[in-house]
């Protein structure tokens, strides 16, 4: 694991001073314990009950809608107030999916391929607009959206429908496949935007957010940069909505759609730590806690979000995390000194 | 009586000390030309005294009061004004309308949009066009009036021969030149050695954020404030 | 037709009222205030218990509301707006969201589920109308609001243009490192420019509670009809957010006359076909230049 970057510099007759590396001792635990997690997270559906299977299914698609919010406005630096639009047509997608006959777990990845193959031509236009016209511009195209899935007759308007062909499964295995489906999709997700940070678009994401115009003078496209994260972005917001369709099995476009999804994961980012792998996770674990502690006070839980979220914006706009700023995830590249 | 005190004045941008603990103090009346290769730190020291750029460290009085923490408008209010490199005009507002800005703080003093007019004859006729459509010459006296309008004990000019034709210069100079006997104290940065020396009354040098010459102009031949200026020879210091 | 588009056009009026104070801020202090629709729903609130509990007419009610808003403006900017700008261009938007979920849910919690509307208390003027020639009738109330509109802007426009204060505005929209170069207190000017953008806010609030309900949530949409409005005008006059606000309103009555459900969709159509016809535009121009220099 140990490989260095570049080449060592030499000092005089002593050997190398610095070296470049990405993992340290801290790194390295981060990693093995995340592994850890996963593979005990893989085995309690066999042991939890049946309301804790669906909570912690919860908790994987919060992870996976902060991650990819964070991805889209803490690497890219694209603030969108419209990630309500993929949410939505993950669910969206995956109905008409399961309509064509297709089973419904297998409809649910495939819909978060065709919402980001329908990002397509829509960063094509929407990335060339400028912060605030991008980011209100996509809460009006999820408006758009939200407008246009009313007409489907399947969908019936506000009144909705459910994926029926979930039923086909019993109440247990059922709960337990949309659990193992969502700890999958959250790792895989997960596992796709830590290899793009990594990859030389990962480096050239970190170079955009510090200057653009420098960047771009050395070659980096940012455009493309930031379609990557875009597409990404869509594919993890859709396979969330899906989701959570799947455990919520009814569907109503203005649940879906609604921009309180937005609202949830600008809160689990700005508490969590914008840009950093680790801020959305534990941003997601918080809301959680939150969610579950305090969700049945009604509007003050909302009113806290929003107040807490302003609170972090003002004061601690780096979030929690990156308060600890601690590096658990070997993103990025260090300069290691080998000499005392 | 000291006008304007600067104290080990500190400025950095990141990294870089653009001003290494300069002190320096200037006296009522004094007409001063500061002198300097580009990236010496005059803009940066002009734009600290002025407001719009902050100090690491040391202090600036002016008339005996620490302005220091002070906002640019309250330097203004209290007599300080900057007429800034580049002129940074207000392009969508006319002539008129930039001088009447100049006014904002209401100082008394003499100073009035028709003082001005006749002070720069060559924007009476333009006084009403958008400042973004002047030339260099009537962007530079209208900048320079907007500072007066002020009515200002310190008037400070970074740059005034910047981008303009030494016709056009001559011009503002000869506008200036009642403003330079008037007994208002002046800062003036001068790319032109000669016109500086014929203008000033003191000369400072900067020479990468320190002062490597400051003397009466009298007593400063040319040959003292080039190798200031170029950093040469034994330290040309006042 | 005629009918339809008469009564675009005073739809556009309200667009306008309540475009003119987002366009305001963002000209200015370079915000897009995203919790503008919800304190125009607060302004109606406001109003709206006036009248519930003291019987004053809302068009009494607006003059009272407009203080309290104008103050509202003022600590909004110096105690929110200000810190959030620090951090960037896109940090405010962040916090405006928080703000407007804060507000919406506070209005929820406080006034309930219940729509309100500000027409009961009006009387009879709620139903006046004139007829115009061709048998068209168009109702006072609407035509009213479009009068403020015009007359709002044209208020702001006078100040800008004509006042001091008008040009210490324009200077630190422009320039505020160098406005304070010339003496211009730039937060100053920016507190005052929030509480004005409030003034038009409460206005514009008066009109959305008589023109129909309310209720807790209806901010955001309003939120995005006076975005629409700004983005289409081109912010970059007040007189082009009017001329945004009717194009809107067009869309919109034309989307429906097009689809049933095509109201919202006609605007937001025209929304993203003014942007995109902007960029392609933008892009077009420099192909020309480059054609040009070769």
């Amino acid at each position: 694991m140990t490989r260095p970057a570049t080449k060592p510099e030499t000092g005089p007759e002593t050997g190398p001073e610095a070296r470049i590396d990405r993992w340290t001792p801290a790194a390295r635990i981060g990693v093995w314990g995340a592994l850890v997690v996963l593979i005990l997270l893989a085995l309690f559906p066999f042991v939890l009950s049946a309301g804790l299977t669906g909570r912690l299914t919860a908790l994987f698609i919060y992870v996976l809608l902060a991650a990819m919010w964070n991805a889209l406005a803490g690497y890219g630096g694209l603030v969108s107030i419209g990630q309500q639009m993929f949410f939505g047509l993950g669910a969206y997608i995956t109905i008409r999916i399961a309509d064509l006959g297709l089973d419904p777990f297998a409809a649910i990845p495939l819909s978060a391929l065709v919402t980001a193959v329908i990002a397509f031509p829509v960063s094509l236009f929407m990335l060339k607009l400028r912060g605030g016209e991008f980011a209100i511009g996509m809460w009006v195209l999820a408006s758009i959206t939200h407008l246009l899935v009313n007409l489907d007759p399947l969908i019936q308007g506000e009144t909705g429908t459910s994926l029926i062909s979930l039923n086909a499964y019993d109440a247990g295995p059922r709960r337990a496949l949309i659990y193992w489906l969502a700890l999958a999709g959250m790792t895989a997700t997960l596992g796709l935007l830590y290899a793009l940070l990594r990859s030389p678009t990962g480096l050239a994401l970190q170079a955009i957010r510090d200057s653009e115009e420098a960047a771009a003078s050395l070659g980096v496209e940012p455009a493309r940069a930031k379609r990557v994260l875009f597409l990404l972005a869509a594919f993890g917001t859709g396979l969330a909505g899906a989701l959570w369709l799947a455990q919520a099995t009814s569907f109503q476009p203005k649940t879906y759609f609604s921009v309180q999804w937005t609202a949830y994961m600008i809160f689990m980012v700005l508490v969590g730590g914008i840009g950093r792998f680790e801020g959305a996770i534990l941003g997601a674990v918080l809301f959680f806690l939150i969610e579950t502690w305090f969700a049945a006070t009604g509007v003050w839980y909302l009113i806290g979000l929003g107040a807490v979220a302003m609170a972090f914006s003002l004061f601690l706009p780096k979030g929690l995390w990156g308060a600890i700023d601690l590096r658990l995830i070997p993103i990025g590249h260090l300069v290691i000194k080998t000499k005392n | 009586m000291s006008l304007l005190q600067v104290e080990s004045l500190d400025i950095r941008h990141g990294q870089f000390r653009a001003i290494k603990g300069l002190s320096v103090s200037v006296t009522q009346g004094e007409v001063v030309a500061l002198i300097g290769a580009n990236g010496s730190g005059k803009t940066t020291l002009l734009r600290c005294i002025a407001g719009a750029a902050r100090a690491t460290a040391g202090t600036v009085h002016f008339k005996g009061e620490d302005i220091t923490a002070l906002p640019a408008q309250a330097r203004v209010a209290r007599g300080l004004s900057l007429v800034p490199e580049g002129r940074r005009l207000f392009p969508d507002m006319s002539v008129t309308e930039n001088l009447m800005l100049g006014a904002t703080c209401d100082r008394p003093g003499d100073w009035s949009v028709e003082r001005v007019l006749a002070t720069f004859p060559n924007l009476v006729k333009r006084r009403h066009a958008l400042a973004g459509a002047l030339s260099g010459g009537e962007q530079q006296a209208t900048a320079i009036g907007r500072a007066l309008m002020a009515n200002p004990d310190l008037l400070i000019l970074d740059e005034v021969s910047l981008g303009l034709s030494p016709l056009v210069v001559d011009q503002v100079y000869a506008s200036l030149a009642a403003v330079l006997t008037s007994g208002t104290t002046i800062i003036l940065v001068e790319q032109d050695l000669a016109r500086a020396m014929r203008v000033a009354s003191r000369a400072i040098c900067l020479l990468e954020g320190s002062i490597a010459l400051d003397r009466p102009m009298a007593q400063a031949p040319r040959e003292a404030i080039t190798a200031a200026y170029f950093g040469l020879g034994t330290g040309v210091r006042a | 037709m005629m009918f339809q588009i008469t009564n675009a056009v005073l739809l556009g009026g309200h667009y306008a009222l309540i475009a003119v104070g987002l366009s305001f801020m963002f000209q200015v202090m370079k915000v897009i205030n995203l919790a503008h629709g919800s304190l125009a729903v607060l302004a109606a609130y406001g109003i709206w218990l006036l009248a519930d509990r003291a019987g004053l007419s809302p068009f009494v009610g607006v003059l009272l509301v407009i203080p309290p808003m104008a103050v509202l403006g003022w600590g909004l900017q110096r105690g929110l707006l200000e810190r959030a700008g620090r951090g960037g261009e896109l940090l405010p938007i962040l916090t405006t969201f928080g703000l407007a979920i804060v507000l919406d849910n506070l209005m929820f919690q406080q006034f309930g589920a219940d729509t309100r509307s500000l027409s009961p208390f009006i009387g009879d003027f709620a139903w006046a109308s004139w007829e115009l020639p061709g048998s068209i009738f168009v109702g006072k109330v609407p035509v009213l609001i479009l009068l403020t509109a015009i007359l709002t802007i044209g208020a702001l426009q006078m100040l800008l243009a004509r006042t001091a204060l008008g040009r210490q505005i324009r200077a630190t929209a422009q320039d505020p490192v160098t406005a304070g170069l010339v003496g211009v207190d730039a937060r100053r000017i920016s507190a005052i420019s929030s509480a004005l953008a409030m003034v038009t806010v409460a206005l514009s609030g008066l009109a959305l509670g008589l023109r129909g309900t309310f209720d807790a949530y209806a901010g955001a949409p309003q939120l995005l009809f006076a975005f629409e409005a700004t983005v289409i005008g081109g912010a970059r006059s007040l007189w082009g957010t009017l001329a945004g606000a009717m194009v809107l309103a067009l869309a919109q009555t034309f989307g429906a006359m097009v689809h049933p459900q095509g109201f919202l969709l006609g605007g937001h159509l025209a929304f993203l076909a003014v942007l995109f016809v902007r960029l392609a535009a933008a892009g077009g121009v420099w192909h020309l230049l480059k054609r040009a220099r070769a």
